[in-house]
């Protein structure tokens, strides 16, 4: 496979602007391009763009799935800020995106980095790693219910042998372990999508910089500090908010583990909006959920940009 | 002093290495438990699931199971082909309408290129189930779903538009060199011309990424085909599993049956990947120098 040395990601590359001549940058070629970009942008607008804008839209209406809609104002926002078991979903959100994001992110680095050194068997141990992502969601969702089985879960086998004291302990029927429990099974399931993006930006890392170095006498917490880290840059930038989404939009898990239980320990922001919308049938409110979900998302990711433009 | 410091080093840096493969082999073994153990269930006769001492080598292993799976649950198949057919369809429109697209990004200079990389980009940050209601709503509205073709087309259409496979190729397109692209141009070469016959062949790896990236999106995908299949016909796995799985009561559960079908549902994807994670690696690395 021939070398190709890849432009800085996360710009677009200067030379082609230098190589085009004016001549070429005629509306002639705008319209080459345009045609290029349209069935991208056509699927794009009609199935994401639109449905987004819809929703804020409806988030001010009374939609059912039947009869004609008609303008609430705020009501929808108000009825759902005064919903406790919206309050509840929230809270259980954040908390499930504050146990797993840290692992996930800080855990996949270290996993890349792990897997980068000159190991043997690094190869099988990646593979291992990554072989859950590969698996689906309700899949994953039964296979660790009946791992966290009280009475002949694997896990209560290997915790009651150690331990005889917790051989029973309840995991997913327990309202303070449940959301950890749940919590352990995405970091197990989505780790490795984490580790490959990571293992990938390390690769980028020209190898020179860390001979330089050690040359120098830098420790390996220093070569990690100032080389490994500023040069995963671009892959914090990805991985960070994307992990953060994924664990607000958490919805699957839960729905096979717990349905939301115990007493709502583990109902999430995604299940609320779809019981608002698909249970409840009440379509405005299930978007005004919708609209919140993606403010909330929004904001985490504008600060993570702007934290990480700061720090490195 | 001097004299020690290389032997210090040295049991310093043989540390280091029994560390590393004591974590290695550690997080190797906590990573595969769960799927071995899956089959380990599977292959184990009913009355040898619900037993302590854990047994991972079931002492007679039996397929029972699986035909008990496939005996109680015949529209597993059904469901098995609808997924394998509307993550296909996924992948390969993903990656046709994300290739035309990172062409131009990535080749070709044009009125708000930018503007449109940064937006296209930015719609990474809309959560689906933002979109979910008023989709739905639009869908039912115009009676798109009441056939299946239109469900299916509803399954497959709102994730073909893939910002990530559009970022990913846009960015191993720009690492192509310029001189074939200028020379095909030579002999008359039309933009499409290049796109097909320089940048596509040029670009297995990113191809490949792309293409299982957006499969095992599709594949995974959950509440979306789980809101909008109503019948065996057109629901896929996920969902399916999901009307099987989401009810059970925890004592009442046949957990030999159902790891087999679990096993199942699992076993092709895992070696399809299995076979294809060398090229999505080399894809995401974008640089196509370890083959």
């Amino acid at each position: 496979m021939s070398v190709n040395t890849p432009a800085r990601p996360g710009t677009l590359n200067r030379a082609t602007a230098r190589t085009v001549n004016s001549a070429q940058s005629s509306p002639n070629r705008n319209r080459t391009a345009y045609m290029f970009l349209v069935p991208y942008m056509v699927v794009f607008a009609a199935f994401l763009l639109l449905p987004a804008i819809a929703g804020l839209f409806m988030s001010f209406t009374n939609w059912r799935i039947l009869g004609d809609p008609s303008w609430v104002g705020l009501n929808n926002f108000t009825s759902m800020f005064n919903d406790k078991m919206f309050w509840q979903a929230f809270r259980n959100t954040l908390s499930f995106t504050g146990l797993t994001v840290p692992i996930l992110v800080a855990g996949g680095l270290g996993l890349a980095v792990l897997y980068n050194m000159r190991l043997r068997g690094r190869v099988i141990a990646r593979t291992v790693t990554f072989i859950p992502y590969a698996i689906m969601v309700t899949v994953v969702g039964v296979l660790w219910r009946w791992i966290y089985d009280q009475n002949f879960g694997l896990l209560n086998f290997y915790m009651g042998s150690l331990f005889p004291a917790l051989k029973a302990m309840p995991w997913l029927t327990s309202v303070q372990n449940a959301l950890p429990a749940v919590a352990i099974t995405t970091v197990w399931w989505q780790i490795g999508t984490n580790m490959i993006i990571y293992l990938a930006g390390l690769q980028e890392i020209p190898q020179e910089l860390y001979e330089a170095a050690r040359v120098d006498g830098a420790s390996a917490f220093q070569q990690f500090r100032f080389i490994t880290l500023p040069g995963l840059r671009l892959m914090h930038i990805f991985v960070i908010p994307m992990s953060v989404i994924s664990s607000m939009r958490i919805f699957g898990q839960v729905m096979v583990m717990t349905n939301g239980g115990p007493i709502g320990s583990t109902y999430t922001l995604v299940q609320h909006l779809y019981s608002k919308g698909w249970i409840n049938q009440y379509m405005g409110e299930a978007s005004a959920v919708g609209v919140f979900l993606f403010a909330i998302t929004l904001t985490f990711t504008l600060f993570q940009m702007r934290a990480l433009r700061s720090n490195t | 002093m001097q004299l020690t410091q290389p032997r210090l080093n040295a049991t310093r840096r043989w540390y280091k290495t029994g560390a590393a493969y004591f974590l290695l082999i550690g997080i190797t073994v906590v990573m595969a438990i769960p799927v071995v153990w899956m089959f380990s269930t599977a292959l184990r006769p009913e009355e040898f699931v619900r037993k302590y001492p854990v047994q991972w080598i079931p002492q007679d292993i039996t397929f029972e199971n699986f035909k008990l799976a496939l005996d109680s649950y015949p529209a597993l198949v059904r469901w098995f082909l609808n997924s394998a057919f509307v993550a296909a369809a996924t992948a390969a429109l993903s990656v046709l309408v994300d290739a035309l697209g990172a062409y131009a990004l990535a080749r070709l200079e044009f009125f708000g290129r930018r503007l449109v990389f940064i937006g296209v980009l930015a719609t990474m940050l809309i959560p689906v189930e933002a979109t979910m209601v008023p989709l739905y709503l639009g869908l039912s509205r115009a009676r798109i779903l009441v056939t299946d073709f239109g469900i299916y087309a509803s399954l497959i259409l709102p994730v073909v538009a893939n910002a990530f496979g559009l970022y990913l190729l846009t960015q191993f397109f720009q690492g192509i060199p310029k001189d074939l692209e200028d020379a095909a141009r030579m002999d008359g070469s039309t933009d499409f011309g290049i796109w097909w016959r320089i940048i596509l062949p040029l670009s297995g790896p990113a191809i490949t990424a792309v293409l299982i990236f957006s499969f095992m999106a599709s594949w995974n995908n959950f509440l979306w085909p789980f809101i909008l299949t109503g019948s065996d016909t057109t629901r896929t796995l996920p969902a399916g599993l999901a009307t099987i799985f989401g009810g059970i009561s925890p004592s009442s559960v046949r957990y030999g049956v159902v790891m087999a079908g679990a096993a199942l549902a699992t076993l092709p994807p895992i070696l399809v990947f299995l076979a294809l994670q060398r090229y999505f690696v080399q894809g995401i690395s974008m640089t196509g120098i370890k083959g």
